[in-house]
This record gives structure tokens, C-alpha cells and sequence, in this order.
């Protein structure tokens, strides 16, 4: 299975580091900040057809709204449980915090996610999970 | 404020059983302060429950809805009118906006909350009981902190022998209501306050009666006014 989907929702900082990684099969969403992120976002993701979904942001303490990016760990924290409740793996779902020069953690996760959606298959095919 | 949290989803795909169109009333009041059922916390559940149809093909309709209060008629008449072509409403107000819905609803209203206690935000994402709700206030003499709820054992003297360095011998992460007791009336320069004994409680306006109502007869509205206010709805 080559055809994964993975969306990335990224805060304006990390738009281009994002951008430059050239992430096949992704799609980004870029947030003026992380803290703009809430559970129903990631949750539509899925339901749109995301086979797995990352949040990247700067790093904790480099926020420049201050606790964008804590505020998305929670959130990531929580839409976690809400899949596991429903069915769906929570390995689903990674948030990462890199600074701009560090592209090579979003790529080697984006292929560690590759892997765990290979793993567990396309959204169509969840039932199997359970 | 009341203070109350979401029930497991698998309780609520469990709750809503056969039924299709479902609109998730929200409540802007205590329920949206406790992160429980606010805007934010409806669009999250409608998410999840769509999502969950959607994997299921279940088919279900979710609709939204937010009111300021699901506690007052006027309120809840307004999710109810939106309710017109729902199999169910799930609301995520307390108890009591569940009971006010399904007064002026004529389909079921279910429950999407857990209601708790009266109390309060200690920090976010953390509520402490601070009301017993028992009818019959001592706080003038306990520091401004309610022994009944507070206290694991409800002691109006205190504190008892299971209190060890602050803490309560229920769990070390409860406090003892009656050291905050001493601790407080300490800072308020009112320790004598502790050498009163608190004399046994008036239980009577506590739920010993069934259902509690207070009437404050200044306010009630005569017939000629209700027929009045009727007419102006």
C-alpha cells in the first residue's frame, strides 16, 4: 500500500520546514498557531479520509504565542483517547516538535507513520482493527 | 457552578441505541466552564460519533446546538424547537438541563454528562466539590470552607484522628478539611473561632424532604401576570 494519505497540520513557523520536506501522499494545514488546533479539527481529518494525521509545531517553551504548542499536546492527548474509544488506533495520530532546520525529524516520522498506517490499513478497512 | 464530566463514548453510542438523527445540545453555562459541554466539547463528541456512523455505516444525523443555559424553559424550548425533526437529543448540560429539555421536548433527551458536584475550577482541568448543598450554611463559622463537603466524614468539629499532616486518611491527595478549617481562620486572625462547638446541624432542608423548593414569594408571579407574560410569547 503506497497510497497513503497523511495530513499534517503544521503553525505558520513551520509551514515552510514542512513544505521542504516534500512529504508525498500529504496534504498540510497550516494554523496561524498550534493553539488554534482543537479535537473536532483532527477528528474531521479522519473522517475525511486521513489515514493517519501529524501535528507539527516549534518546540515547547518556543512557542511565539507562548502555549500554542502545549495546548496541541493536549489536544493530541485527548482525540487520542477518543479514537481508541471508537475503534481506531491512536498510533494514528503524532505530534512532533522540531525547530525549522530540523526537517528530518517530520520526514523520518512521516515514514514511521507510513509504516504504522501500513500496518493497520486504510480508514475503510478500521473495522479490522477492532 | 455545577461541575460534571463526559461520559465514556462507549456508554453514549450504547445510550443512543437504534436511533438516527441525533442533535447534541450544548450548555454555554457551568457544563462549557468544566470543559464538558460547551461549543467546543459538542463540535468534539459530534465529530467522534460521526466518525464512529461513518466507520459503522450507521447512518446517523448529528446536528448542533449551544444555548447559554439548558437550565431556564426559554433555553431549553429553543433546543427543543431545533429538536423538530431529531430521533433524540444528547445533551451535554447537567442534569438539570436534561430534566428542563425533556420537560418542553416530546422526544427523549438523553444524557451525555456524568453530573458531579458543586464546586469549582481549582486549576484547568482540575474541579474540587466546595458545596454540600445542605441547606442550612455554617461557612461564617468554619474559615469559608464547607465541612460537609469537604470533610470526608461531613464533621461540623474537627478534625478527626484520621487527619495526618494536612492530608485526609481517605488518600493522600485529599486534603483535611479541617486543617484548611484552622489554616484559614489562622490567616483571618479568627483561631478562636475553633474553640466554639459547632452544635448538631438543622438537617430538615436537606434532602431528608425529598426534592428541595425555594419560593420567594416577592417574586412569584400572580395569575393576571403569568396570563400576561403568556401572551407575550
Amino acid at each position: 500500500m503506497n497510497d497513503c494519505s497523511i495530513l499534517i497540520i503544521c503553525c505558520e513557523k513551520m509551514k515552510e520546514t514542512v513544505e521542504r520536506a516534500s512529504l508525498e501522499n500529504s496534504a498540510v494545514l497550516a494554523l496561524p498557531c498550534l493553539g488554534r488546533i482543537d479535537e473536532a479539527v483532527i477528528l474531521r481529518a479522519f473522517r475525511k479520509g486521513a489515514d493517519a494525521v501529524i501535528v507539527a509545531g516549534c518546540v515547547e517553551g518556543n512557542c511565539k504565542y507562548n502555549s500554542g504548542n502545549y495546548q496541541a499536546r493536549r489536544c493530541v492527548n485527548e482525540v487520542r483517547d477518543i479514537l481508541e474509544e471508537i475503534g481506531i488506533s491512536g498510533e494514528r495520530l503524532e505530534i512532533l516538535n522540531l525547530s525549522p532546520n530540523q526537517a528530518v525529524d517530520l520526514v523520518n516520522l512521516f515514514e514511521n507513520m507510513k509504516e504504522v498506517v501500513l500496518r493497520l490499513g486504510h480508514p475503510d478497512i478500521l473495522g479490522a482493527e477492532r | 457552578m455545577i461541575i460534571a464530566e463526559r461520559k465514556p463514548i462507549s456508554e453514549i453510542i450504547s445510550i443512543i441505541g437504534n436511533n438516527k438523527k441525533i442533535l447534541i445540545a450544548g450548555c454555554r453555562s457551568c457544563a462549557s466552564v468544566c470543559m464538558a459541554g460547551g461549543d467546543r466539547e459538542v463540535a468534539t463528541l459530534s465529530e467522534a460519533l460521526g466518525l464512529y456512523s461513518d466507520l459503522n455505516s450507521l447512518g446517523w444525523e448529528i446536528s448542533e446546538i449551544s444555548k447559554e443555559r439548558q437550565c431556564e424553559k426559554e433555553w431549553a424550548r429553543e433546543i427543543a424547537e431545533e429538536a423538530s425533526s431529531a430521533d433524540v437529543i444528547l445533551s451535554l448540560g447537567c442534569g438539570v438541563g436534561v430534566q428542563f429539555i425533556q420537560e418542553v421536548s416530546g422526544i427523549p433527551v438523553f444524557p451525555g454528562l456524568n453530573t458531579s458536584n458543586m464546586g469549582g475550577p481549582e486549576e484547568q482541568g482540575i474541579y474540587l466539590e466546595k458545596c454540600g448543598g445542605c441547606g442550612d450554611c455554617t461557612l461564617h463559622l468554619t474559615g469559608g470552607i464547607c465541612p460537609i463537603a469537604r470533610c470526608s466524614k461531613s464533621m461540623l468539629n474537627g478534625p478527626c484522628g484520621g487527619s495526618q499532616n494536612g492530608k485526609c486518611e481517605i488518600n493522600p491527595d485529599t486534603q483535611c478539611a479541617w486543617d484548611a478549617i484552622y489554616q484559614n481562620l489562622k490567616r483571618l486572625n479568627c483561631l478562636e473561632m475553633l474553640s466554639e462547638i459547632i452544635p448538631p446541624k438543622n438537617w430538615i432542608p436537606s434532602r431528608s424532604g425529598g426534592p428541595r423548593k425555594i419560593i420567594r414569594k416577592e417574586m412569584v408571579l400572580s395569575e393576571d401576570e403569568k396570563k400576561i407574560k403568556e401572551g407575550l410569547e
